[in-house]
């Protein structure tokens, strides 16, 4: 690839020909504010945040989309620079609802902190008062357009699912990101990559933490946990770590201190799970029965047949979804060991699964990683504090033995990622041409570790 | 890849219920494939299917007998085809030579040279590309195209087919105005007849070459007029320009390299073959040979529409349409929505051609001229033009999206003479705020009216503050 000489607020930098001006700079430790911009999914130019000045250009042109050229010379921070992204968070403040305070992305909202950066703030005049327009018509997720700013980042994130759920609607001031119906008469299969991209408020998962805390708190119910693996993969990123290594023993711990009895480890009940599919997917071979089955592990793949690909109903596994697996397994075991009535128990399956929130779960509560952070924060009075004890006093501790007939995975071939590539496989089968018996499909990009409820994308990462 | 237009399925739709109801856009996009929500968001984007405000159509009367200084070369193109039949008896390299030896410009308001758009597209290695004609004439004032394709509806198609011999296209469409629906019929008659007699059709003229001519109407959108978002909105998509590069030549429609040209332009084509490139030099200037439509309105004695030869000088023109000096104000030209505005006594060293515009400060844009008399209103007219691109704005870029809603909002309380002098100063903020960052053209241009009348008649403005003239100075 060949290189490019360029400068950039005056210093000299190398870049390779065919990178924007934002990822030349990035690689320089020259960090552009952005706002609509997010890598591999969303590069429209529409916010206009990270415009940057370049010297023989007429107008400001946005860093995000336009390449870098031999001896240009950028300006990132100048005066015209600063003035016009002031204006432009400003004009986007006027559109959206300033209500930080009881936001639920209070404190990881890039447009917050773009806001703050540029000192621009909710008590400066506006015109537009912004009335809440929610859509809480759905179970797993909550839209409301008042706190949108139109960056369209969900729009590409569920276009890049294949699912094009949401859309843009109407033009020019009236524009509006929704679906055309409320989101529960959509086929939404609730994947919640789009919360995930959503820089702010505008969309949110559904909060179940209350009810959980509530019935521990007021002794209801006891409560159990079953852990999933990306929760303690992923939740370091939401206390401010940067390293990605497995935090599951402080997440046991955390859950203990937040109540919970008893924390199992879900890795064991999913190899079970996937167990008993693939030996039902031998049954079905030798005894007849639809081919290729489909797993049931992820509830969005479920969702997504269950609502655009009805003919392929009957070759869903027998098994549950893998929350109720998980949650029943939990509970059995909970019960003979303290000798509670089964109704008394309360389980909370935690995973980074929005899709989880759509089924509906009896006597059990799918929380996200998302929400377990946010849970335990609430529990440490602030964001600070809940970072102290998050690094300071959570010791490792081990899961709660759950015993489980086998503990080793078998074979289940390949998984497909993505609902775009699932979509693309449960096509072949039903023209019949799908080669495997069995397909194991999950809703989220590279598996469960990018689910809904995992820490956020942000545009910041280039 | 290639599918029948969904805008034009759905015009079908709506014109047949009146209607477009949720129910209908679930069934049109289960029918064509599409997601229903992408279909939902690309229909409400128009104003003909969510109830909004179509364009306002210019009278684009031809006067029968010319003005002296006319000269009817495009607007008098008999309907044999010749051009077309000179053209294939050329290789398309030397098709392309002639029409960048003819100097060609593009009519729409850029000036790009249409040789070398050509080319571009010409030089793409790719089994499959398309002439698109721009005739969604949304341009307030303007009703060149509307003319041409009342009166020589064949001279589109044959600089169409003509086109697609040169860069090797075999499918064309026409994209035109949704306010044009006379103009779409007439053109539709042509597209029968040239079909039906081998002009259009897999032998064109009894040869090898096959190209066909498809009319797609648009929907009631200012914005679909610029290239990109023509495209966009062909495909079915909302009408929202793209961002360059890649330019259409290289990839446009479907992705294809793309050839998309004014209507005026491709009308111009046919009359460089007919002529030869030295005979079209004839008429115009140096580095805009050729003739143009103008749309002449407002206080004039003759409005219309009339073929003069670039470098005319405007004077002579007002002069021929009956133009009263003493009673005009303001003379703009280039378009109702993004034109220049002039005051009439700059006008005598003005000539109607690319260069000589912009040697008096303006544009030459699509060459619309209106006179405005002396009891015109600025702030009201100014206020006008921003409630026009308010609507038409397609709410992409927040520069846009916002800048026109606040420009209006201003300009509103400004006419109705309850302004305040900050009123001034934020709008000169905003306008030189979106100049310096809009998105597209569009919206760096919405503004360009109401900087030149903020320059021109700043004391009007000031009028309208609450107090009477302000303090505040430019």
């Amino acid at each position: 690839m060949e290189s490019v000489t360029l400068t950039i607020n005056g210093q000299t930098v190398q870049a390779n020909s065919g990178d924007t001006i934002l990822t030349a700079a990035a690689k320089s430790g020259i960090r552009i504010p952005s706002l609509c911009f997010l890598k591999d999914c969303n590069q429209s130019a529409a916010c206009r945040i990270c415009v940057v000045e370049v010297a023989g250009m007429r107008s400001l042109v946005p860093s995000c989309v336009t390449q870098v050229r031999e001896g240009m010379e950028v300006q990132t921070e100048s005066e015209r620079v600063r003035k016009a992204r002031k204006t432009t968070l400003d004009m986007l403040c006027k559109h959206h609802r300033m209500i930080c305070d009881q936001c639920a992305r209070y404190s990881d909202c890039e447009f917050h902190a773009l806001c703050r950066r540029y000192g621009i703030s909710e008590e400066d005049y506006n015109p537009y008062v912004m009335q809440a327009n929610a859509d809480d018509s759905a179970t797993h997720l909550i839209r409301d357009t008042s706190k949108c700013v139109l960056c369209q980042r969900c729009v590409s994130a569920c276009h890049a699912q294949g699912m094009d759920v949401i859309s843009v609607l109407r033009r020019g001031w009236n524009t509006k990101i929704s679906p055309p119906v409320p989101l529960a008469d959509m086929n939404c299969a609730g994947c919640g990559q789009c919360v995930r991209a959503c820089p702010t408020g505008a969309l949110t998962i559904r909060d179940d933490t209350a009810t959980v805390r509530d019935l521990i708190r007021q002794r209801k119910k006891t409560a159990i946990a079953v852990v999933m693996p990306p929760v303690g993969r992923t939740i370091g990123k939401l206390f401010c770590e940067e390293t990605e290594r497995d935090q599951s023993g402080k997440v046991v711990a955390m859950l203990k201190k937040l109540g919970f009895r008893r924390v199992y480890d879900g890795a064991a009940c999913k190899a079970a799970f996937l167990n008993a599919e693939v030996e039902e997917t031998k049954r079905r071979k030798a005894s007849g029965g639809a081919l290729p089955v489909i797993s049931q592990v992820c509830p969005g793949v479920r969702n997504l047949v269950e609502r655009q690909i009805p003919s392929l109903k009957g070759n869903l596994s027998g098994m549950k979804p893998l929350p109720e697996y998980c949650a029943d397994l939990a509970r059995t075991a909970f019960a003979e060991e303290s000798g509670l009535p089964e109704e008394e128990i309360l389980v909370v399956f935690i995973n980074s699964c929005t899709a989880a929130k759509t089924l509906p779960l009896d006597g059990a509560i799918a929380l996200t990683t998302y929400e377990l952070a946010a849970m335990f924060r609430r529990a440490c009075v602030s964001r600070f504090t809940a970072r102290k004890v998050w690094e300071e006093q959570l010791e490792d501790a081990s899961f709660d033995i759950l015993s489980l007939p086998t503990q080793t995975a078998a074979d289940s071939g390949q998984a497909i990622t993505g609902l775009a590539n699932v979509k693309e496989a449960l096509a072949q089968m039903t023209q019949g041409s799908y080669p495997e018996p069995f397909l194991e499909g999950y809703a989220c990009p590279g598996s469960c570790v990018n689910g809904g409820g995992a820490p956020r994308r942000d545009s910041s990462q280039i | 890849m290639e599918k029948k237009p969904i805008l034009a399925l759905a015009e079908e739709v709506y014109r047949h219920t009146g209607t477009f109801s949720q129910a209908d856009i679930q069934a049109l996009a289960e029918e064509q494939g599409v997601p229903y929500a992408q279909l939902a968001g690309a229909v409400s984007f128009y104003a003909l299917f969510s109830g909004g405000k179509l364009g306002e159509v210019t009278p684009c009367n031809v006067p029968e007998i010319p003005l002296t200084l006319e000269v009817r070369r495009i607007l008098s193109q008999p309907g044999d085809y010749a051009g077309l039949k000179a053209a294939l008896a050329l290789s398309p390299d030397e098709i392309l030579e002639a029409i960048t030896a003819s100097g060609l410009r593009g009519r729409g308001g850029a000036g790009f040279p249409t040789g070398l758009k050509w080319k571009t597209t010409k030089d793409c290695v790719s089994p499959v590309k398309y002439v698109v004609v721009n005739a969604d004439e949304g341009e307030p004032d303007t009703a060149k195209d509307g003319a041409i394709l009342r009166n020589v509806p064949h001279a589109v198609l044959e600089g169409m087919i003509i086109c697609g011999l040169c860069v090797g296209a075999s499918k064309g469409y026409v994209y035109i105005r949704g306010e044009y629906p006379e103009e779409k019929r007439l053109l539709d008659r042509e597209v029968q007849r040239a079909r039906h007699e081998g002009i259009l059709g897999a032998h064109v003229c009894g040869t090898e070459f096959a190209f066909d001519v498809e009319i797609v109407a648009g929907a009631g959108s200012y914005v679909c007029g610029e290239e990109t978002a023509l495209l966009s909105s062909l495909e079915g998509q909302r009408g929202e320009p793209r961002l360059k590069p890649p330019f259409p030549g290289v990839a446009g429609l479907y992705q294809m390299p793309t050839v998309v040209n004014n209507t005026e332009t491709i009308a111009n084509v046919p009359l460089v073959l007919r002529l030869g490139a030295e005979s079209y030099r004839q008429y115009g200037t140096e580095k805009t040979p050729g003739t143009k439509l103008v749309t002449v309105c407002g206080q004039v004695a003759q409005p219309g529409v009339y073929e003069v030869p670039l470098g005319t000088s405007l004077r002579s023109i007002l002069d021929a349409v009956g133009y009263c000096q003493t009673t005009a104000k303001l003379i703009q030209v280039g378009g109702g929505a993004s034109g220049c505005l002039l005051l009439p006594n700059s006008l005598d060293a003005a000539t109607l051609d690319i260069e000589g515009m912009a040697a008096v400060g303006g544009t030459l844009g699509t060459g619309s001229v209106r006179v405005f008399g002396e009891d015109t209103d600025i702030v009201a007219l100014c206020r006008d033009v921003a409630v026009f691109f308010q609507e038409e704005s397609c709410g992409k870029c927040t520069p846009c999206r916002f800048g026109t809603k606040r420009i209006a909002e201003l300009l509103e309380l400004l006419a109705e003479g309850n302004g305040e002098a900050i009123y001034i100063a934020e709008l000169r903020a905003i306008a030189a705020y979106m100049t310096d960052n809009a998105r597209c053209a569009f919206g760096q241009s919405a503004t360009g009216i109401l900087l030149a009348a903020l320059r021109l008649f700043p004391e009007e403005f000031e009028a309208r503050c609450k107090g009477g003239h302000s303090a505040w100075n430019q």
